[in-house]
């Protein structure tokens, strides 16, 4: 019988593995030094913090105290200020098989800005291989691909200021290269792009607090400021190095103020920290494990994953056992809420999910929005007004490939405005499942 | 075990035991994973090694010691990698060189190491440690949308050559 490419690869790594020299345990000696071990701790840090850390990315199993997709609430929290001052809106929710290219697309990034949404991401129609691509959408439902000779061939993020789109593209020739170089562009409308910025970024996100554009660049120059991707100078963490930004870098506005966590792989959690203006940062109270935090009217509010047993299968596990372990995943998600001035946070409530991914959450209507992806592939969307009581308002079937090829990742990326929130499920590739978008419209409120 | 020679964050007495256990659950499959890697079983005990020392002064502080055990070998062994590319184009030609295998599963891993090693190391992620995109993307510090891309463009790599 002949072995498909798959099945050859299996068996090349495991009769490796299998003539691996492991007994007897050798004993342990700490050999190593110091000088060593800190260029050991940078190389370490750069795939930390693209990640969203690896706590961000890792899975907890916990017990599950109901059937699948309980919401509990934490009866035992504090009287709290109300998330949000206002009641919460009515939204619709729909999945919409978008006309465009963007349906054979893994969509990488997507971002909310002027007269729109502009989403990048890798497109496979015609082709076998992806290539970059941008859209635009002027309502978040009909989208068109731009730029086209621009942007193929390079891999591209995007993020917005109020006035301005911004992309940074990277040859993909370079991809895998730390030192890669990555050129910034910028649009007005969302359509026409052009370059700024005279010397090549390195690699490293782009993303924006308030209106200032704010670069993380892992293991290079650690975190830079800029306010037009002209020029650009460091920021300052309390007048201390930082090692950098989760990825993707992500900012809660509040009051006037940006709210953003940082990368220390020393304390094992996210430090947090506030600034009015993008460039002078200080350090806030961070709460109990690494989220991402999102503005309500009172204060911050964050679902962090509380410690629990990993599902993670262990090495040399067969598929069928590293599928088992992800399909009884249950993430214990603790609410925590902070206002300003308060010394620590404050847990609020708990959402327990059935998923092996650690979820992104939006504020939108006045209400806290979860993208959970599920074990079996297929999206489901969470809300709150308050952080205990849990809704679930849209599930979207998985597509046929998706427990084949490993879920596509709608919960990396999402984008909003006053109006509509657009959560992309990506293609699975080419040649195969299309992708949808999950769109909801505040229709009052 | 030993530590006196920690100059910085050594554990607590109550966490070596801990660490104990954890360095002999561990070992094997990280010790595997170096000599898939990076080649060489003798590079291999170097590289678990010095990748336990990594997380030894921090244990206790991490919240998954296993996820950070796996991103510093990754990376030890792409540095080993680097520092023998010399020696590279050599063991392409032979596959691994301290182990014999039959010359068509030679002829593939030869293929796998002439990848980009970020496409070496998602292929074996994913089909020896058999991880998941978003434990891979961890590991490598990069998107779940990149795994997917490297992962295509290296079994798109492969089966042009070897189908």
């Amino acid at each position: 019988m002949t072995l498909d490419l798959e099945d050859r690869l299996v068996d090349a790594f495991d009769r490796i593995a299998a003539r691996t020299i492991v007994d007897p345990l050798p004993p342990f000696e700490t050999r190593h030094r110091s000088s060593r071990r800190q260029m050991l701790l940078r190389a370490a840090v750069v795939c930390v913090l693209a990640g969203g850390a690896v706590a961000g990315l890792t899975v907890a199993r916990v017990e599950q105290p109901g059937d699948t997709g309980d919401s509990v609430a934490d009866e035992s929290v504090p009287p709290v200020p109300a998330l949000f001052d206002g009641p919460a809106a009515t939204i619709e929710w729909a999945v919409v098989e978008p006309d465009s290219t963007i349906a054979e697309a893994q969509i990488g990034s997507m971002v909310a800005g002027p007269g729109g949404f502009v989403a990048a991401g890798m497109g496979f129609e015609n082709m076998d291989d992806g290539q970059g691509r941008v859209w635009f959408s002027p309502d978040g439902e009909t989208w068109e691909p731009v730029a086209y000779d621009l942007f193929r061939e390079q891999g591209v993020e995007v993020t917005a200021t109020t006035e301005a789109y911004y992309a940074v593209a990277t040859p993909e020739q370079d991809e895998g290269d730390p030192a890669r170089p990555g050129q910034l562009y910028r649009s007005f409308d969302g359509r026409t792009w052009e370059a700024v910025g005279g010397a090549r970024l390195g690699f490293g996100s782009v993303a924006v607090a308030g209106d200032v554009l704010i670069r993380s660049a892992p293991g290079s120059d650690g975190v830079t400021v800029s306010d037009d991707g002209e020029s650009w100078e460091p920021a300052s963490f309390d007048g201390a190095a930082v090692d950098g930004l989760p990825w993707p870098p992500r900012f809660a506005e509040l009051g006037g103020t940006s709210y953003t966590s940082t990368v220390d792989v020393d304390l094992g959690a996210q430090p947090f920290w506030a600034s009015s203006d993008g460039r002078a940062w200080t350090s806030i109270p961070a709460p109990s494990a690494p989220g991402f935090p999102v503005a309500a009217s009172s204060g911050l509010a964050s679902l962090v994953v509380t410690n629990g047993e990993e599902c993670t299968a262990p090495a040399g596990a067969e598929p069928d056992e590293a599928l088992e372990i992800q399909r009884a995943c249950r993430l214990l998600l603790r609410v925590e809420q902070w206002t300003p001035g308060d010394e620590d946070w404050t847990p609020i409530g708990q959402l327990v999910v059935p998923t092996a991914v650690f979820p992104r959450t939006w504020v939108f209507g006045n209400q806290l929005v979860a993208a959970i992806e599920r074990p079996d592939g297929g999206l489901s969307v969470w809300m709150s007004a308050d952080g205990a009581m849990w809704s679930n308002p849209l599930n979207a079937e998985p597509q046929p490939e998706a427990s084949q090829l490993g879920a596509p990742t709608p919960y990396w990326v999402a984008a909003q405005n006053d109006t509509t929130i657009v959560i992309p499920i990506s293609s699975t590739g080419a040649g195969g499942d299309p992708g949808r978008l999950v769109v909801g419209h505040i229709v009052d409120g | 075990m030993t530590n006196e020679r920690l100059t910085e964050r050594p554990p607590d007495p109550a966490g070596r035991d801990e660490f104990a256990s954890f360095y002999a659950e561990q070992y094997a499959a990280t010790k595997r994973l170096a000599h898939i890697l990076a080649g060489s079983n003798a590079a291999a005990e170097d590289i678990a090694h010095e990748a336990f020392a990594a997380v030894l002064p921090r244990f206790g502080g991490i919240e998954k010691p296993t996820a950070y055990l796996r991103t510093v070998t990754v990376n030890l062994c792409r540095r080993h990698l680097r520092r023998r590319a010399g020696e590279q184009a050599r063991l392409a030609k032979v596959g691994v060189d301290d182990v014999v295998l039959p010359a068509e599963t030679a002829e593939l891993l030869s293929g796998v190491r002439r990848l980009p090693f970020r496409q070496q190391s998602v292929l074996v992620l994913r089909y020896w440690a058999r991880l998941p995109e978003a434990e891979i993307a961890a590991t490598l510090g990069c998107p779940v949308g990149t795994v997917k891309s490297l992962h295509h463009r290296a079994i798109a790599a492969l089966r042009k050559e070897f189908e």
